[in-house]
């Protein structure tokens, strides 16, 4: 590869993300530094005035500060429900062989491919019935429809790629399957393990569609907030805009953090590629 | 420890790896299980540690039946082919794993894995992580860690196949020095014979899961019984020879030899002699009475010179050694000597199943 | 208790967490969806009248082609876009793990946030129209227009990265080796590109466009931001009919609808993967 090529290739990734992220991105900062005094018209292409205002505003609008500790508060919940119930299927999906495995593995797969809408709408009548319907738990529940088949895929991925060797290893030196798990599985997989957690995390803080249908009105996460705040007659983009950044920072960040983590092919399984 | 093992029988779902293997391993021994993939020996090792469970048979360590041990209480010591460091422990946390599971205490444990790491030649790597270290280095902690417990039995699984070849032979013999030294009973499986001729003292040849036949290096090289066997250790001709009334052979080329044992063949009906390449001498003349053969190809091979001969239709491998090796040129006539040394085999090709 | 029977009921405990809770939340009410789409309270037999209606109104029918052109339209960009995007990607460059980082962001961003960087930049007022502005260009109506570009964009800017990340895999799966020996015998680059690349990263390629087809399918938040007041797609109407006017046997018939072509793909994709996954379990068995 010579040094022309390569210098032509960043060049081209660099427009490429110049327009798919730098531009978007500063043009929603320069959105939510409007100043309210002055506003933001054609055919300025930059605002006349700066000011902090809308992001003072929202944090102090009521509804925010709550929506945020409710997505926290949720996300966390359904990342350790995922997880514990993902463990167990993922460790027998990557490491005993049985007949069905490929029947199991493509019902995993189909909540991945299935609509959100559909899976809202088939558990509406049943949760209105139960009484899950607009509530903190039903959210929790119909999230975790989703983030549980990306965590069992990255996790089987992850699990199958470990060498079982070193279980053996661990046995003929004295370690119960226990002790086998405790002290060489536990420690090697748990990259893997928090990677799809924080996968998990970032999965059910940004969703949107299903959350919405479930638990709307009445619980109100960061997502369906912006989704208010953009549906309406009238968008408020500065207000809409500093929502935004509530919704992206924390993501982004997570997801980086996760990147570090974990194998492009273990996120690829997660996120549908077999 | 004494190793016994009777009828042993393996299955993965409809494949039979072992066909009712009887061995026994003798204190202190190193046996070598060699043959070729899928041959069965991997899996007969992997019955004596209890990774695989065998469908019937019984495994003992003097006299006890194994069988239901589990794999944590059989004491043992396994080197695998891949090393299996635990990548997340520094070389002493790995040879102090064993060590924890036993609860040896705390002084003791130093002291014996700073023993072993002198004894593998790695003082100084004790804080060091396996990915820090060289392939032959990672295979000597991987013995470290299996002989560090003081194992009653300690199990090789090619353990050098994964090393270039020069590493291969100088690692063979310490491995080989270290097991004398420790005494500790040993089996290792490889398929590579000329690891198992240097560094077995009694090697096992297997062969689509039954074992073919089995003795020291040298009585498996010099006199095999089977064909397999003498094609698989080294190199060898396999000529047919005619019976005698009188019970000497004759090799094609017209020689008369006596076998050091008379063949089970009757009077008149061929016979599958093996002739080593090195017991070949090559002379200027054929013997009287004897055809001539003609030199087809000449191999330089450093200590000897190797000659392909083709004689009365069939191609031979003579290896001949010293300064008169290499007199001869693609294309000349000449006579081959055989030793009188000449063993008769089975010709197992026709009576093993597959 | 025999081994089998043990290892067995091991198996077992070890799937029910995952698969129970997927039959539960997932499965179990998915199929009673199909059920009650054609059910009635008059007869025991399957009524599809739900489905004639679907077919034969004239809102819901271009509803369905809707739906369909907001599922192809994306899948192509995504392709056009993601797969040379790929290519790039897999090749070494300064800043390759920065990159690498960078281009997968949308993959994690919420499909609002593209409907509203979508709404900043391309509707009337939007920053694009201003810079046209500028040089006296006016731009085309993009967002709540009837052809759906701004859904097809916001879709596109989210699937483009997923359809990168997939190909990336597939190409970054080829051996050197095949690149040398294909330039050795006079390939350059975009020969490779067509005549290497491509073939071998089409299962990829496949794989990720079936999933950007379906998640097109599906959307919701994009169409009904973005979208124009007619035709909606069939999602939109299934929102409204379902949760603002209660008409659940309709929703369900649309529902049903749009499972039968996610689980037609779901076995399409699982078609398409098994032989590689079969070799891979293969190896691993060894």
């Amino acid at each position: 590869m010579n040094r022309r090529a390569g210098h032509i290739i960043a060049a081209l990734l660099s427009l490429y993300a110049l327009i798919a992220l730098v531009i978007p991105l500063v043009v929603a900062m320069l959105w939510s530094l409007v100043n309210p005094q002055d506003g933001w018209f054609a055919p300025d292409l930059v605002p006349p005035s700066y000011s902090t205002s809308f992001w003072s505003d929202v944090f102090a609008t009521p509804g925010i500060p709550a929506a945020l500790l409710r997505s926290v508060g949720i996300a966390i919940v359904v990342t350790a429900l995922t997880v514990t119930l993902a463990l167990p299927t993922a460790w027998a999906l990557a490491r005993i062989p049985f007949r069905a495995k490929r029947a199991v593995e493509v019902f995993i797969l189909a909540p991945l491919i299935v609509p959100g809408i559909i899976v809202a709408v088939s558990l509406t009548e049943v949760f209105i019935r139960l009484g899950l319907f607009g509530s903190l738990l039903g959210v929790i529940l119909v999230q975790t429809v989703g983030t549980l088949p990306l965590m069992i895929r990255i996790l089987t991925a992850s699990l199958e790629g470990f060498p079982v060797e070193l279980v053996w290893a661990a046995r003929t030196l004295g370690a119960s399957p226990g002790a086998a798990m405790r002290r060489i599985v536990i420690p090697m997989t748990a990259p893997g393990v928090v990677a799809g957690g924080l996968l998990s995390f970032i999965s059910s803080f940004e969703e949107f569609e299903k959350t919405f249908m479930i638990g709307a009105p009445a619980v109100e996460t960061i997502a369906t907030k912006l989704w208010s705040y953009l549906g309406g007659d009238i968008i408020i983009f500065p207000t809409a805009s500093v929502v935004t950044f509530i919704l992206l920072v924390p993501t982004v960040i997570i997801f980086a953090i996760a990147q570090a983590l974990v194998r492009d092919e273990d996120l690829a399984a997660g996120m549908g590629k077999v | 420890m004494h190793i016994s093992i009777e009828k042993l029988r393996a299955e993965f779902g409809s494949f039979v790896a072992l066909h009712g293997v009887d061995l026994e391993v003798r204190p202190g021994q190193l046996v070598t299980l060699l043959g070729p993939s899928g041959c069965g020996k991997t899996t007969l090792l992997r019955s004596i540690a209890g990774i695989v469970h065998p469908a019937s048979g019984d495994i003992r360590f003097d006299g006890r039946r194994m069988n239901d041990v589990p794999v944590e209480k059989r004491n043992i010591g396994m080197v695998f082919q891949t090393y299996a460091l635990f990548p997340h422990m520094t070389i002493a946390k790995n040879l102090a794993f064993g060590l924890e599971m036993r609860r040896t205490p705390r002084e003791e444990a130093r002291r014996r894995i700073a023993e072993a790491l002198s004894l593998v030649e790695l003082e100084g790597y004790a804080d060091r992580y396996p990915r820090q270290l060289s392939g032959g280095q990672q295979q000597r902690v991987a013995l470290a860690r299996a002989i560090v417990v003081e194992p009653d039995v300690l199990l090789f699984d090619e353990p050098l196949s994964n090393l270039d070849a020069q590493l291969r032979e100088n690692l063979r013999e310490d491995l080989k020095a270290l097991q004398r030294r420790t005494g500790i009973t040993s089996v290792y499986v490889t398929h590579d014979q000329a690891e198992a001729m240097a560094i077995a003292d009694h090697i096992v040849v297997m062969r689509k899961g039954r074992i073919v036949e089995q003795g020291s290096p040298q009585a498996l090289y010099r006199k095999p019984r089977q064909r397999y066997v003498a094609e698989f250790l080294g190199h060898t001709n396999v000529v047919e020879a005619r019976r005698q009334s009188d019970g000497l052979l004759v090799l094609p080329w017209g020689a008369l030899r006596r076998p050091a044992a008379p063949p089970e063949a009757p009077s008149g009906m061929t016979a599958l002699v093996s002739i080593r390449p090195e017991d070949i001498h090559v002379a200027a003349q054929p013997t009287p009475g004897e055809e001539a053969g003609v030199i087809e190809d000449v191999t330089f091979l450093g200590a000897s010179m190797q000659y392909r001969i083709r004689i009365c239709g069939t191609l031979i491998r003579a290896n001949v050694a010293g300064e008169r090796a290499d007199q001869f040129a693609p294309g000349a006539t000449v006579g081959v000597m055989a030793s009188d040394d000449l063993h008769v085999l089975r010709d197992d090709q026709r009576d093993v199943q597959p | 208790m025999t081994r089998p029977l043990r290892q067995r009921l091991v198996l077992l405990a070890l799937l029910a967490p995952g698969v129970g809770y997927l039959l539960v939340f997932f499965g179990v009410p998915l199929a009673r969806v199909v059920l009650a789409s054609v059910s009635s309270a008059d007869s025991w037999l399957p009524q599809f009248g739900h489905y004639a209606e679907v077919l034969t109104t004239p809102v819901y029918r271009e509803g369905l082609l809707f739906s369909l052109w907001l599922a192809l339209a994306p899948t192509l960009v995504a392709v056009v876009i993601g797969v040379p995007l790929a290519a790039l990607l897999v090749r070494s460059y300064p800043g390759k793990a920065f990159f690498g980082a960078l281009y997968k962001i949308p993959l994690v961003v919420p499909s609002i946030v593209a409907a509203f960087v979508v709404l900043i930049l391309l509707d009337r007022g939007g920053l694009a129209h201003r810079w046209a502005a500028l040089v006296g260009i006016s731009l085309p109506r993009v967002v709540r227009d009837p052809a759906g570009i701004g859904i097809i964009l916001a879709s596109a800017w989210k699937n483009v990265p997923f359809m990168a990340l997939i190909v990336a895999g597939s190409m970054a799966a080829i051996s050197e080796d095949l690149h040398r020996a294909a330039r050795t015998l006079g390939a350059g680059t975009l020969t490779i590109f067509v005549r290497i690349q491509l073939p071998l990263a089409l299962p990829g390629i496949t794989a990720a466009s079936l999933l950007v087809f379906i998640t097109g399918l599906g959307a919701f938040a994009i169409p009904n931001l973005l979208g124009p007041p007619y035709p909606l797609p069939l999602s939109v109407h299934m929102y409204d009919q379902g949760y603002r006017r209660g008409n659940w046997p309709l929703v369900y018939a649309m529902g049903t609808m749009l499972s039968v072509a996610a689980i037609a793909i779901l076995l399409a994709y699982h078609a398409l993967t098994r032989r590689t996954q079969h070799s891979l379990t293969a190896g691993r068995d060894a």
